[in-house]
């Protein structure tokens, strides 16, 4: 009888502690700023104006000291009007019909505010504008379009450039990242007429690129290609003498003619070579007409050369007190790339004169070297080369002495 | 309020029991105490307490009880200004534990867990948005340990509790005490 009782106020207790979690999410907000050190908020809005029956998104920068940092998704957000428009917890603003209501953001302690009108006014024209000085600019390099809509109630220059379809209807000149950031990468000389499309309406925008890329070349980042090792090249242009150089690479078509490595040719990683073993090919990136070239190779990662340490041995030291001296190992393979292997070695000693001079083969602490007192230690690291064939354990000897005071 | 229920809802069962003339039956019912540390983690950030404890429980057969604990943290911690505390923690598990062996039994208990966490800032306390805020977090109680057996009524208890209330929030406590079976004091 007992028991059943039991088991039925178990069931009950259940009920009620296993219930709903309360103010989790304001808690997590208040614990965002302050872990973050998060001073200040701010909206930022594509539009203060929203199309019924359409989405913008807003953003929420929080000011951390010098910088900001988007916390968009981790602020809670109202609208003081939700029949006027509903703001989702990402912070997207749907109109829902014509009026204005303000969108607030909280964010622990912070607050931001902005007021938004709905509008259901009809686009009636779209106009492009671009930062290309007299719509002119050089081949393989950039341009950002913006749209902004002209509206049946008398409103002008709303921006819309989010809202709408960018395209090149005209001339093979480039292409754009996205159909909707309006951000053209030209690739070729010529003119061509970009358009941008909403609702019926569209608006146009007359573009010439020059002829003016003399040359290219092609630069690594200084890393050494391998099967473990991805190399970023980089195409830059110049344009005559006297001219900038440009980083043309997202706009260079790149081959690599090879079956050990292959190039990426999608924005914004036009370039990257990833290799697979060892071989040696050329690399080119072809922009404008115009083509530069480079050899490349690729190493093996897997054969190593040498175990060797970051610091040279302080054969003598100058210390003063309790020192801690932390010695990381690292294998050099063939191609020259190295990894630090200092978790995977063992760190054995050889000599010692004290006890209390010590090197760490703890998990996490080793190559930790402690000097408590005069003396000489002597130790190694030990790592297991398993890609040898046969298998053979690499050794590398470090000294500390410590003079007597 | 919901600890007061809960705390009623084991205790009928003993109120029962006490009424029983039958000694076995008495010697089911245990209380303990507990003294011991916290971090609560929550998304990143982590906080840590210290915490007493109290409980009631009842053998339901040989090995597995059925127990409530209600506690709380006595200290608090800082995180940027943001002051934390922990004012009530309620728990309620099915303890197994097993026999006695040189006077040791190891113990597990699942179980469900709820704690009330209080956050206030040290400063411009009273601004909007700055004043106390009580969360409460529900989920689940694992926990591990052993039962020293002292003698036939008093045993020490020492245990780690891991509470999970979502994938990056939830409670690491480490806990000691003592369990008092008033039944076996004859």
């Amino acid at each position: 009888m007992n028991r059943c009782f039991s088991t039925g106020a178990l069931c009950v207790a259940v009920l009620l502690v296993g219930c709903d979690s309360s103010n989790i999410d304001a808690l997590e907000s208040r614990l965002l700023v302050a872990d973050n050190n998060i001073t200040d908020i701010s909206i930022i809005a594509p539009s203060t104006v929203i199309e019924v029956d359409g989405d913008r998104s807003l953003r929420l920068d929080g000011t951390v000291g010098d910088t900001e940092t988007v916390v968009t998704n981790s602020a809670r957000w109202t609208s003081s009007d939700t029949s006027v428009l509903t703001v989702s917890s990402a912070g997207v603003v749907t109109g829902i019909t014509d009026g204005t209501a303000t969108v607030t953001a909280t964010l622990g302690p912070l607050r931001a505010s902005i007021e938004l009108r709905a509008s259901s006014a009809d686009l009636v024209a779209i106009n492009v504008t671009s930062d290309a000085t007299d719509g002119m600019i050089d081949e393989c390099t950039n341009v950002q379009f913006n749209a902004t809509g002209d509206y049946s109630d008398g409103e002008t220059d709303r921006p819309i450039s989010e809202l709408v379809e960018w395209s090149l209807t005209a001339g093979n000149i480039g292409a754009f990242d996205s159909s909707d950031n309006g951000f053209l990468r030209s690739n070729n000389a010529g003119a061509g007429t970009v358009t941008a499309a909403l609702g019926g309406e569209e608006g146009n925008f007359n573009l010439t690129v020059d002829d003016t890329l003399a040359s290219i070349v092609i630069t690594s980042d200084g890393s050494n290609l391998s099967s473990n090792n991805n190399v970023q090249y980089t195409a830059t242009g110049s344009y005559g003498e006297g001219a900038d150089t440009v980083d043309i690479s997202n706009n260079s078509t790149w081959t690599l003619d090879a079956t050990f490595a292959s190039v990426s040719n999608v924005v914004p990683n036009r370039g990257l070579v990833t290799a697979t073993t060892t071989g040696n090919e050329t690399l080119t990136a072809s922009c404008g007409g115009q083509t530069g070239s480079l050899d490349i190779s690729s190493g093996s990662a897997t054969v190593i050369t040498e175990l060797f340490f970051n610091l040279t041995s302080p054969s003598r030291t100058t210390f003063s007190g309790l020192e801690e001296l932390q010695i990381n190992a690292f294998v050099r393979f063939e191609n020259g790339t190295r990894s630090d292997v200092t978790e995977d070695s063992d760190w054995i000693e050889i000599s010692n004169d004290s006890d209390l001079n010590f090197v760490d083969n703890r998990e996490d602490s080793k190559g930790l070297v402690t000097i408590r007192e005069p003396g000489r230690l002597v130790f190694e690291a030990r790592y297991l080369d398993e890609d040898n064939d046969p298998p053979i354990t690499r050794t590398s000897r470090f000294t500390v002495i410590r003079d007597a005071p | 309020m919901r600890f007061f229920a809960v705390i009623t809802l084991l205790c009928i069962p003993i109120v029962a029991q006490s009424q029983s003339p039958a000694e076995r039956a008495a010697e089911r019912f245990y209380a303990s105490a507990f003294l011991g540390w916290q971090t609560v983690t929550i998304n990143d950030a982590s906080f840590d307490s210290r915490m007493a404890q109290a409980g009631l429980g009842v053998w339901l057969w040989e090995g597995i009880g059925l127990e409530g604990e209600f506690g709380g943290s006595f200290t608090d911690d800082t995180v940027s200004g943001l002051k934390l505390d922990v004012p009530a923690q309620t728990m309620v598990n099915l303890r197994l534990e097993s026999p006695p062996s040189d006077g040791y039994s190891a113990f597990v208990q699942l179980g469900l867990a709820r704690t009330e966490v209080d956050s206030r800032y040290t400063t411009n306390a009273t601004a909007p948005g700055r004043g106390t805020l009580t969360s409460s977090l529900s989920g689940v109680h694992l926990g591990i340990g052993l039962v020293l057996h002292l003698n036939r009524w008093l045993a020490a208890d020492a245990g780690y509790s891991r509470l999970i209330y979502e994938d990056d929030s939830g409670v690491n406590l480490f806990r000691f005490g003592v369990r008092v079976t008033p039944g076996r004091f004859r």
